[in-house]
């Protein structure tokens, strides 16, 4: 069985965010990274559907980006991945969710991956479009939002999430593709001797160039944060006191009290 | 036995600290940690000879006296059973003669406690540092809060998991204040929870407006300070440990720093005692040794108000015991309120834990009474007015205690605050 996972590094979300000097997405300087947190989850399970089938079949972890996204890929391959590629591209934030799409299904294009895992959205731009446009790419079954994952025969049990906390259960036989969500699993904690081993996997380098041909089909006009409308009060000091005036404000600028 | 080696071993005692636990060398194919009782040193295992079985160690443990799994007593008990049976059991397992539980083992607080009563020198505390080394990096095998905290530490640099970008902020009412190598004398090192915890920042403003007020020339790193790795080393996870320290060092000698003041015990210890073994003699010193210093220097003015009632001072462990520094805090307390404070029934080399130690500040307590009750209720028996403390962890763990106990009218300070606002209404 082969396996492919998707992971894109983002940026820390309680990073303070800038505009960038083009306005059209936010300024990369002094911002740490990390694995997008649904990747973790996605990674997660492709090493426990490996661990699953007695180890063996070969997890292949890709990511889209700089230089700096083989931190996210050693990551994955401590995690267990077996081996990491790194499409080359210094521009991916430029780069909208058809084109990241069609990267990674020319890339998995000839190699018959029987399960792919993406996560169900990233943490930055949040479109939640890879995943399910690489599965109508490569013409495999899909099923997002997963919380549940099971594995028996040729098909994926999927629990899926809906709207209002309702569940729905799907059969997918492979070859398919999932898109994780919180709630799926508990990305395990990497041990030292797995984070030692990571070093000597193999990192495979492709240039972007050699795998996408489509041009993109959206593109960002401008991006600003929300015009401030109002600013906020801080009540401090004594708790009895901060609910009296509280309860001034609510009486004399709402209707909640009327 | 433990007549034979008892004398060796008082000998061969540890001549670093006995809290700092040694190095690690993190290359391909070595073992993470002790997981079998062979990985011990000798030291470690001359030790499980020479006890007298006296059990001093157990009752002066918090864990042990709040009804937990961790008796130190049996831990040594324990490595000397399973060497004896040659290791035909597990070291860590199921609990049983030979064999320390897990659970156990994240019971301690590194309060030093058993190190400190121990007649004969036994370090009990390096050896549970070690399993939980096994475990953290070899079996990534803990309790799960932990996991949060291991990701803030390595992703932001504080247990806390707030960007790194905020951590100055508290200097907003004081104005710019960093550390400019060359010129400043005293680099801050504020930590992670006076930096952080909203509590802790009124500790650190009142430590800063005092160093003004006696013309101390100090600053801050701001958002380029890290964690000091106190936590994540006491818990097992040598290897992050490793990395804050190198970069820690590697700053410090970057930008020249020398003298250092902190007002957490656990900053103090780790940078003073622990970097020395990264090639450091930095001249760290706790607030209170410096307040101390500056009104014994005549730079602070001893207010001597009596503002805050009857006052109880808290040993911190850190600072106490793994410091034997008792006497700066109270003389700041006397200085600021003309009398000297009262002790606790367990004081100084005999003090007990807030629970917070080794970690366990981010752990929940799930067995036994808490430590933090146990400690409060101590205090309350001489219905103090004011329990005075030198430690962030201490000021949360009693401040929640009192609370817990429906006493919240008892205050908890920090001699930097009991001298501040001392120093303020004169
Ligand atoms: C899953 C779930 C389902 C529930 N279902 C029901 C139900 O069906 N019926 C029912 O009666 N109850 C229900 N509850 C309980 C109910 O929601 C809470 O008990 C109630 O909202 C608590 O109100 P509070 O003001 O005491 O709480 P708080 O949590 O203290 O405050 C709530 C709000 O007050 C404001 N606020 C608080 N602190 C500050 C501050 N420092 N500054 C400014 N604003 C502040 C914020 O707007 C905040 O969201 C449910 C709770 C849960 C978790
Ligand atoms: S260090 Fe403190 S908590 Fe840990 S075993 Fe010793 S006395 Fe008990
Ligand atoms: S205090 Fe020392 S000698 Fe006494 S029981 Fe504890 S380890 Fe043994």
């Amino acid at each position: 069985m082969n396996i492919l996972v998707c992971i894109k590094q983002v940026p820390d979300m309680e990073s303070r965010f800038k505009v960038n000097g083009t306005g059209d997405w936010y300024d990369e300087a002094d911002l740490a990274y990390r694995m997008n947190e649904y990747d973790e989850y996605a990674v997660e399970q492709a090493v426990q559907l490996k661990e699953q089938l007695g180890n063996q079949p070969e997890i292949t972890v890709l990511s889209i980006g700089a230089d700096r996204v083989g931190e996210a890929l050693k990551k994955a391959l401590a995690m267990g991945c077996d081996k990491a590629v790194q499409v080359q591209d210094n521009d991916s934030a430029r780069k909208d969710p058809w084109q990241i799409a069609n990267i990674i299904a020319a890339y998995a294009g000839d190699k018959d991956f029987d399960v792919i895992f993406t996560g169900m959205q990233s943490q930055d731009r949040g479109s939640a479009q890879v995943g399910v446009t690489v599965a109508e790419l490569l013409g495999h079954n899909c099923a997002s939002t997963l919380v549940g994952f099971e594995y028996a025969d040729g098909v994926v049990t999927a629990k899926r999430e809906l709207e209002g906390g309702v569940k729905s259960v799907v059969k997918v036989p492979v070859p398919a593709l999932v898109t994780c969500q919180l709630g799926l699993n508990v990305p395990r904690y990497p041990t030292l001797p797995n984070i030692m081993k990571a070093k000597k996997k193999e990192l495979q380098l492709v240039p972007v160039a050699s795998l996408l041909k489509e041009e993109a089909a959206t593109g960002t006009e401008k991006l600003y944060p929300p015009v401030k409308s109002g600013g906020g009060i801080v009540l401090e000091g004594d708790l009895g006191d901060v609910a009296d005036r509280l309860l001034g404000i609510l009486k004399e600028k709402t209707t909640v009290m009327k | 036995m433990h007549i034979l080696t008892a004398i060796p071993n008082c000998y061969f005692r540890n001549l670093e600290h006995p809290a700092v636990p040694p190095r690690e060398e993190f290359q391909m194919g070595n073992r993470f940690g002790v997981s079998g009782v062979e990985q011990f040193s000798w030291k470690d295992l001359l030790d499980s000879f020479s006890c007298t079985e006296c059990g001093r160690c157990q009752d002066l443990c918090p864990a042990h006296n709040t009804g937990k799994s961790l008796n130190p007593r049996r831990v040594v008990h324990d490595v000397k059973v399973n060497l004896l049976e040659k290791g035909g059991k597990p070291l860590i397992g199921p609990k049983g003669e030979g064999t320390s539980s897990e659970e156990s083992l994240w019971d301690c607080t590194t309060c030093g406690a058993c190190l400190s009563v121990c007649p004969v020198l036994i370090e009990h505390l390096p050896k549970i540092v070690k399993m939980r080394r096994h475990l953290v990096q070899e079996k990534a095998r803990f309790p799960e809060e932990l996991l949060n905290l291991f990701e803030n530490m390595e992703q932001r640099s504080n247990p806390w998991g707030i960007a790194p970008s905020e951590r100055g902020k508290w200097t907003s009412v004081l104005g710019e204040r960093s550390f400019k190598p060359g010129e400043t004398e005293y680099l801050f090192f504020v930590g992670c929870a006076g930096s952080f915890d909203s509590r802790a920042k009124q500790t650190t403003l009142a430590l800063a407006t005092t160093l003004d007020r006696a013309g101390i020339s100090w600053g801050i790193l701001g958002k380029d300070e890290i964690c000091c790795g106190d936590s994540v080393r006491r818990l097992g996870n040598e290897f992050v440990f490793d990395k804050m320290a190198r970069d820690n060092v590697a700053m410090f000698r970057e930008r020249g720093v020398k003298k250092i003041v902190t007002a957490c015990p656990h900053c103090f210890s780790t940078l003073k005692n622990d970097y020395r073994q990264y090639g450091v003699e930095l001249e760290v010193v706790h607030h209170s040794e410096l307040i101390a210093q500056l009104v014994g220097d005549g730079k602070l003015k001893a207010p001597k108000k009596a503002g805050q009632g009857k006052v109880l001072f808290h040993d911190s462990c850190y600072l106490g015991r793994h410091n034997d520094t008792y006497a700066a805090p109270r003389a700041v307390i006397e200085a600021a309120t003309g009398a000297s404070p009262g002790d606790f029934e367990r004081n100084r080399e005999n003090g007990f834990c807030c629970g917070a130690g080794g970690g366990r500040m981010w752990m929940e307590e799930q067995t036994g009474a808490r430590i933090n009750h146990e400690r409060v209720k101590e205090a309350l028996k001489q219905q103090p007015d004011t329990i005075c403390v030198s430690c962030p962890y201490c000021m949360t763990m009693l401040e929640d205690g009192l609370k817990d106990q429906g006493a919240e009218k008892v205050r908890v300070r920090d001699i930097a605050e009991v001298m501040a606002e001392a120093l303020n209404d004169r």
